[in-house]
This record gives structure tokens, sequence and C-alpha cells, in this order.
């Protein structure tokens, strides 16, 4: 932990070195993170650089009363939902090419025999409120203590259990719609 | 009842599909793209030095220009009242009334 504080302090002297030892080790934490927020690989790239530039540029900034890797999870989960807030503004005035990719989202990472089952639920998470989706991506997908999802969310471990519980329940809800929604189409296709 | 079994183990079955997800790579060539763009962006940037020395050198400019115009003011208007002296001066009639 405290080596990833003295590597931020040595980028903020402009050791690019360091820089490249704190890309190589949270590089794969920031893409995954964003991708499942935007679930498209150009806008999680695009916010990967961005969340890279802010951390080059505050790094002389870091009090230290987080760790640093709750410190980079923050500054990714503001990026993506910031990007997010962006493109639903513009998406008012055009129907991006990737906004209609998105309700085809694969996550490259999952399992074969999943992949058209996660697709149904990356399309429910996307619908959550930001809280919820912040918890449920955190905890599910990222794998993160509940400890540390309460960290980064600045929240209490109880709320952030609250939030979690609600994301469930409310994906159980999509999902049981969608369910009767795949079943009428299928009866309406027989008839 | 088995209907709703059924949702209900479809539903577990689709929460449950993020079961041993692998982390996903982003592109390799991303790396050097952040670092260039790191660098252009502090070419950009003005530093505060530059910036109190740009803000000093144009209240001197200010500072200058105001005294040489409030000189040239003055100097203008000193002229002017020399110069009615003078025409007062070099007037050799004052009084028209030549053939009285």
């Amino acid at each position: 932990m405290d080596d990833f504080k003295e590597i931020l302090k040595s980028i903020s002297n402009g050791d690019k070195k360091a820089f490249q030892i704190l890309y190589n080790s949270f590089c794969n934490k920031i893409y995954n993170t964003s991708l499942s927020y935007l679930q498209n690989k150009q806008d999680a790239e695009e916010v990967m650089q961005d969340v890279f530039i802010k951390i080059y540029q505050k790094a002389a900034t870091f009090k230290g009363e987080s760790s640093v890797s709750t410190w980079i999870y923050k500054i990714t989960v503001n990026t993506s939902l910031n990007f997010l807030k962006r493109k639903k503004r513009f998406s008012f005035f055009r129907i991006s090419e990737t906004e209609i990719n998105k309700h085809d989202f694969e996550h490259p990472g999952i399992l074969l025999e999943n992949k058209e089952k996660a697709k149904i639920l990356f399309n429910a998470i996307d619908t959550l409120s930001n809280n919820q989706k912040t918890a449920f991506i955190l905890s599910f997908i990222e794998g993160l203590p509940r400890q540390e999802v309460a960290n980064i969310m600045e929240i209490s471990l109880k709320a952030t259990e609250s939030l979690l519980q609600r994301a469930k329940k409310n994906l159980r809800e999509k999902l049981n719609i969608w369910y009767y929604n795949e079943r009428k189409s299928i009866m309406n296709c027989l008839k | 009842m088995d209907a709703n079994n059924k949702i209900e183990q479809w539903e577990k079955s689709i929460l449950d599909s993020l079961n041993g997800i692998e982390r996903a790579m982003p592109d390799s060539d991303l790396y050097l793209k952040i670092k260039n763009n790191i660098y252009s962006a502090k070419n950009k940037t003005i530093t505060m030095v530059k910036l109190r020395m740009s803000v000093v050198a144009a209240i001197i400019l200010i500072i200058l220009n105001v005294y040489f115009l409030n000189n040239y003011i003055k100097d203008n208007t000193n002229n002017t009242e020399v110069s009615e002296e003078i025409i007062s001066q070099i007037s050799l009639t004052s009084n028209y009334k030549l053939y009285e």
C-alpha cells in the first residue's frame, strides 16, 4: 500500500518509470470497471485515458486519507458516471452507434457458456440507478470487499449492503419483465 | 408454483452468469497513447510562474501607457494655452476702428 503512495509521490515529481509501474498495476482494474459501466470497448478506453491523465495531474494532491487503490477506483467511478451523463445528454440529438451496440454487449471476460445470459444481465444492470449500479459493479463484477466499496462510495457499510439488496431486487424485477416479454414474443411467433 | 420456481431458477442462472468472470485486457498500445496525451497536455499548460510574469508585464504596460498618455494630454493643454497667449501678443491691432 505504502509502495503505491511512494509511486504517486514519484509521479508528481515527473518520474515516468513510476507512472508505468502504476499503469501496469491498475490498468486492468480501471479498464474493467469502466467497461462494466459503459458496456463499450472504445468508450472504456477513452475513460481509461481520462482516468490516467487525472491520476497524473492529481498525484501531488493525494493526501493519503484512503488507500491508493480506493482513490483510483473513486476517480474511475466518477469519470465513468460523468461520461455516461455526457453521453446521455448528447443522445438526445442523435442515437450513436455505440448506444445501439450497447444492447448487444458481450463482456470479453465472461465464460463462453454464460455469454448469452450475461448479455441479459448487463442490459438489466444498465437500468439501475447510479448508486445501485456502482455498488453492484464493484461488489459482484470487480469482487471488492464490502468495506472497500463503502470507502469508494463514501457511505457506511450498512448503506452499501442495503444498496446491494435493492440492486438485486430491482434486477430480479427487470429480469422477470424480460422473461415474460420473451415468452410473449415466442408465443406470438408460434401463432 | 412450478412456473414460479422455473422463473426463480432462470433469474438465479442469469445472476450467476458473472461467476468465473475474467478480467478483460485493454489495447496494448493504450499506454503509449496515454503517455503521449499526458505530455502533449503538459506542453499546453501554462505554469504559474509564466502566468504571474505575464500578468506583471501587462500591468507594467498599462502603467506606462497611462503615464505617457497623461503627459501627452498635459503637454497638449500647455501648448494650447501658450499658443493662445502668443496669438494675443502677435495680434497688432486690437482696435479695428481705424478711421476715427
